[in-house]
């Protein structure tokens, strides 16, 4: 079981929600003037996490390089896309 | 049928060798299904801004702790996926199952948690047609649930598909261990975002 815990997969879940975490505190410390800041910290928190899910658990990373690219190509391209009509609704 | 202990591609994927994990046809899935939900993450920020006042407070009628409560559950359910799959590749007979079953539980947990969530907001008089807001909480969220659903018949598959192989586990099955583990990654995939998009960014 020691063998099963201490593993690199183990290592990337206590950053998963770590971040979760850290999300979770920007969103409780918002003020109004900090808000737009914090929400954009969020959303790039969140696609970070994503990319981890994707690299890490799915394991991407030993994927041929087109599959890694359209992954990392998706990621980049929506969270871009979300915080720019954030920016514009602000 | 080859043997999994002699199949070196699959037994040292961080040898350098680049391969694609599970099945192509579950990445064709796990693309066209992160589009759909791009249009949805997109079409909700974009309505945002037309009332971004009835939103937030709209947000601010949610209870952030079912969302939090979720998304660590998937995140822990992910881990036990991708333990079970790593555990099933190094010829481990006994975990992968378990993991399996282990994962399933916090699916079905997630499923109680949006239960209790849903029931708060009716008994609140807050449904579909409250408002645009929770109109896409509720389409969004109830769209995510039922690829939990899925996933839970998938795991119960896999974990039943890994029990009954264990000991002779050849290729094809471990690709399909990996491929049934990438669709329940998905699943929290899609939470990840939507917990920030719906419980967090303001």
């Amino acid at each position: 079981m020691r063998t099963l815990i201490a593993t690199r997969i183990s290592l990337i879940l206590a950053l998963l929600v770590g971040a979760t975490l850290l999300s979770w505190f920007l969103d409780q410390g918002q003020g109004s003037s900090s808000s737009q800041y914090a929400s954009i910290a969020i959303l790039i928190i969140a696609f970070v996490k994503v990319r981890f899910v994707i690299t890490e658990f799915m394991e991407a990373r030993i994927a041929p390089l087109p599959l890694k690219l359209l992954a990392d190509g998706w990621c980049v391209s929506v969270c871009t896309l979300l915080i720019a009509l954030l920016l514009i609704a602000a | 049928m080859s043997s999994i202990a002699s199949d070196t591609r699959l037994n040292q994927p961080e040898g350098g060798i680049h391969r694609t994990p599970g099945e192509i046809g579950i990445w064709v899935f796990i693309f066209g299904d992160l589009l759909v939900f791009s249009l949805f993450f997109a079409v909700f920020l974009f309505y945002r801004r037309v009332d971004v006042e009835l939103f937030n407070a709209s947000q601010a009628q949610l209870n952030q702790v079912f969302g939090l409560i979720n998304t660590v559950l998937l995140l822990s359910s992910s881990w036990l996926v991708a333990t079970a799959v790593h555990s099933a590749r190094s010829g481990v007979e006994k975990t992968p199952p378990v993991m399996f079953l282990m994962a399933l539980g916090c699916g079905v947990v997630f499923i109680i948690n949006k239960v209790f969530e849903y029931g708060d907001k009716i008994q609140a008089g807050i449904t579909v047609n409250t408002n645009d807001f929770f109109m896409y909480f509720f389409i969004f969220t109830g769209v995510h649930a039922f690829h939990v659903l899925i996933g839970i018949g998938v795991l119960a598959y896999l974990a039943n598909y890994s029990w009954s192989r264990r000991g002779s586990m050849s290729t094809s099955d471990l690709q399909n261990l990996e491929s049934g583990g990438i669709f329940w990654h998905l699943v929290d995939l899609l939470w990840i975002i939507l917990f920030a998009l719906l419980y967090l960014v303001n």
